[in-house]
């Protein structure tokens, strides 16, 4: 079972691949996925910090992110997730409203997905995380995402 | 729990869960008389009562996600109550194929509720919201076992209400 620490390093590990793929600008879909996974190790360390929580599934995690104290961060969490689950998993034919993920979400829908939700994750879990992790988790710069 | 007072009339049969060596001995319809552990019997009632409960607290949620539909219909294409990763799931097909940041708030606001309301406290609900999509792109989201559908696709039925109820998805 992975501790806070270990979800920051993996956290910091999805921010250096994000920031890539933004740059990048090709696969904007993965670009939301590793957003959604980078709140993934956010919350988990937040979970793992204040009440010894490890989820085995997106299901378990969600469900503690419920509770009201973790509110805000759910709020935020739940539009990576659902983009994430857009970009992963819906593919639809041609000609309609949605057929692939840039249908779903364009460059700067994607980006203000980050510099907006992403961000609101990290900032609403920083009073939640330990010292250490508060220095050492890489953090969204919202103003390089206009 | 507080237990519930009964008329006079009517015999209240107590079950103890410490009274070690109580076997309750049970007389049916049939007469075919059986006797069971007091433990056994208890932990069978409790599950029963339980899923008496999750029966009404479901009902309850269908209500409450039917409200929330209504005042979101310029929104919504259809929704689906169905099963995901061992819990209910609501999956709500929006009429755009485009994100909508404040529909996915309007969502988490309402998942939020749900799961903080002490009267659903046996419903574990997820919400998932997909762009305007239909038939075979909707497969990884649904479960076969059960498909609850508010839409529509059914003159008789409002947008809001619940529609119908099937095992079979591709009856829909």
């Amino acid at each position: 079972m992975a501790r806070e620490a270990e979800h920051i390093a993996l956290a910091n590990r999805n921010h250096a691949a994000l920031i890539h793929l933004l740059n990048d600008g090709q696969f904007l879909d993965w670009a939301a996925t590793v957003a959604f996974y980078k709140a993934v190790h956010i919350a988990e360390a937040v979970l793992a910090a204040n009440i010894g929580h490890h989820s085995n599934s997106h299901t378990e995690r969600e469900r503690a992110l419920k509770m009201a104290r973790f509110a805000p961060i759910f709020r935020d969490y739940s539009h990576l997730f659902s983009a994430s689950r857009v970009a992963r998993y819906l593919i639809a034919p041609a000609g309609q409203p949605f057929s692939t993920f840039a249908d779903f979400m364009d460059a700067n829908a994607v980006k203000k997905l980050v510099r907006v939700r992403l961000y609101g994750v990290e900032q609403a879990s920083l009073g939640f995380l330990g010292n250490p992790s508060k220095t050492s988790l890489l953090k969204i710069d919202p103003g390089s995402m206009l | 729990m507080s237990m519930l007072e009964l008329p006079d009339s009517i015999n209240r049969v107590e079950l103890d869960w410490y009274a070690d060596n109580d076997v309750i001995r049970v007389t049916p319809k049939n007469q075919r008389r059986f006797d069971i552990q007091k433990d056994i019997a208890i932990e069978v009632l409790q599950k029963a009562h339980e899923s008496q409960r999750f029966g009404q607290q479901f009902g309850l949620l269908l209500d409450r996600l039917a409200q929330w539909i209504k005042t979101q219909e310029e929104r919504i294409s259809h929704a689906i109550v169905t099963l995901q990763d061992g819990s209910l799931a609501f999956v709500v097909i929006q009429k755009s194929g485009k994100y909508d940041e404040q529909f996915q708030d309007d969502l988490a606001d309402v998942d939020l509720e749900i799961a903080n309301d002490p009267d659903l406290d046996l419903i574990q609900l997820k919400t998932i919201v997909l762009p305007s999509v239909a038939g075979d792109s909707l497969q990884s989201f649904i479960d076969k076992r059960m498909v609850l559908t508010y839409g529509k696709r059914s003159r008789t039925h409002r947008l809001g209400e619940p529609e119908s109820c099937s095992t079979d998805p591709s009856s829909k």
